[in-house]
């Protein structure tokens, strides 16, 4: 089914656009989730809280791009259930890689007054990962918005494992010495 | 800040980012290089001839894009179809599981290749026994599925996916791969070239996350194509900058912003538009979809296939004739009439 179609039934109330929703983009959901949250049944019902997130949000919302808006609230909902896991040292996956590994790219002399407002640090990041080289840029998004483990993304672009670390490792660096330029911290 | 503010900022990372990501694949491979040498040598006595137009298959892709646009096609896109459907006659089989590339259609920059895989007899394949689909080793292929058998670097995005072929034998199953090429790289389907399918092991998945990817079929698929019969035809619709107001709405409440489209380019299955910078909610909300309206009245969409800062890359729902095309349609009711001449 489209998915004008499927947002027109979230406008008509009807609870098939869950169901039409969970057809289409129910596997690309869980696989969001599942890189994040560890457990197979914490990453299912990330899912679940999803589509009751895109239930509440449509209407009044229209979503320009359904996949997209549907991988926002999976990944938003996995990183809050990871978060809360952690408190209950149940948190792992790749999130946890992924965390040590953006560890790098936080200026050292970064303190509170430097605290950028969370709408100015999106701006920064859609700035920067929109200036990036094609493959790079791509290889970026698979590792820290899908957290695709490197291992998926070396085999999906056919490259080593080697040179994805080191390809991320450059990305990283820049990305620290943008955070650098912002003036925050000189 | 915090790593972890990083990681949660990333999250409304633009749209377009986002899908492209997910959507890319294998943009260059250094392996291609290694096994460029055995390609040529395969080439050489590889089948690279094909035969043309022939009905059965025109037939076929005819009903595709009419179920894909979702409307009766014209005289003049049949006609097309017919020109311009390909067939292959190559088939590869390896440990009794014979894969055959049956046809394709394309233009410069979208290909649509229908692929048949056949089991021994008594194995079922069909999709309610797989419930999901059949797709190609990610994991384990040494090279990649879609390549050019120079080992030249390019990039391109595809997708394979299952197709009803009203075939009701049970070991047979066809596929669908939309490759699109992208642009800005000096390669096209029309240019000659040699490209090389390569299928590692066929895997089912499933839509039921308890499930396990399942092994079909073991081995290695080749196959050389070369892309023939394909239209050069190109259509720039604009002669000068066209001054633009595109419109979203936030809680029902219209916001503008203005914007200079440079730029709008269409193929028969394909069109480009470019602009100056706009912000991605913009971008996605005013330029997703475009309607291409034909002289007799019709119409066929194209929706984004990729996109990035400054442009949006569209494949149409069904191959179009230029020359019937009467005007493209913007979403707030611009009219950009096809250029005399």
């Amino acid at each position: 089914m489209e998915d004008s179609r499927i947002i027109e039934l979230y406008f008509q109330r009807s609870e098939d656009a869950i169901r039409e929703t969970e057809a289409k983009y129910g596997s690309y959901c869980f696989s969001i989730a599942r890189n994040i949250l560890t457990d197979k049944e914490d990453a299912r019902e990330a899912v679940n809280d999803t589509y009751m997130a895109c239930w509440n949000a449509i209407p009044p919302h229209k979503p320009n791009i359904f996949s997209a808006f549907l991988g926002k609230i999976t990944r938003r909902i996995s990183i809050n259930r990871y978060q809360a896991g952690r408190a209950l040292k149940r948190g792992g996956g790749e999130v946890t890689l992924a965390l040590e590994e953006l560890a790098g790219c936080i200026p050292s002399h970064w303190d509170v007054e430097q605290e950028m407002a969370a709408a100015e640090l999106t701006n920064l990041l859609n700035r920067f990962v929109r200036a990036l080289p094609e493959t790079e840029r791509r290889v970026f998004v698979l590792r820290y918005w899908y957290l695709d483990p490197v291992e998926k993304i070396a085999k999906r672009f056919g490259f080593s494992q080697s040179k994805v670390k080191s390809m991320l490792f450059r990305v990283r660096n820049r990305l620290r010495a943008e955070l650098e330029k912002e003036g925050i911290f000189v | 800040m915090k790593a972890e503010d990083l990681l949660i900022g990333l999250n409304e990372l633009e749209d377009e980012l986002v899908l492209d990501a997910r959507d890319s694949s294998h943009g260059r491979s250094s392996h291609r290089r290694i096994f460029a040498a055995i390609l040529a040598a395969a080439i050489a006595v590889s089948l690279i001839g094909c035969a043309y137009a022939v009905l059965s298959e025109a037939d076929w892709f005819k009903d595709f894009f009419s179920t894909r646009a979702e409307q009766e096609l014209s005289p003049g896109q049949e006609a097309y179809i017919e020109e311009r459907t390909q067939e292959f006659i190559q088939s590869v089989t390896v440990n009794g599981y014979t894969m055959t590339v049956e046809s394709a259609i394309a233009d410069k920059y979208d290909a649509y290749i229908k692929i048949k895989f056949e089991a021994p007899s008594g194995v079922v394949l069909d999709a309610e026994s797989y419930l999901d689909e059949i797709r190609v080793d990610e994991k384990g292929a040494p090279i990649t599925p879609f390549a050019r058998a120079d080992g030249s670097d390019f990039s391109y995005s595809g997708s394979l996916a299952p197709i009803e072929d009203g075939n009701l034998t049970d070991n047979v199953y066809r596929m669908m791969y939309h490759l699109h090429l992208n642009p800005d790289w000096d390669f096209s389907f029309n240019d000659g070239s040699v490209w090389t399918l390569d299928f590692h092991n066929m895997f089912a998945y499933y839509d039921d996350p308890d499930k396990e990817e399942q092994l079909v079929a073991e081995g290695h698929w080749h196959f050389d194509l070369v892309f023939e019969h394909i239209s050069n035809s190109e259509v720039q619709f604009l002669a000068e900058p066209l001054p633009y107001t595109v419109t979203i709405y936030e809680d029902a409440e219209p916001t503008y912003q203005d914007v200079t489209i440079t730029s709008v380019k269409l193929r028969t299955m394909t069109g480009e538009l470019t602009f100056g910078d706009l912000e991605e909610s913009y971008r996605a909300a005013g330029f997703a979809m475009l309607t291409i309206v034909m002289k007799d009245g019709s119409s066929v969409e194209m929706g984004m296939h990729s996109g990035g800062s400054y442009e949006i890359k569209y494949s149409l729902k069904a191959p179009i004739i230029l020359e019937e095309v009467d005007y493209i349609l913007l979403p707030d009711g611009t009219k950009l009439p096809m250029p005399r001449g």
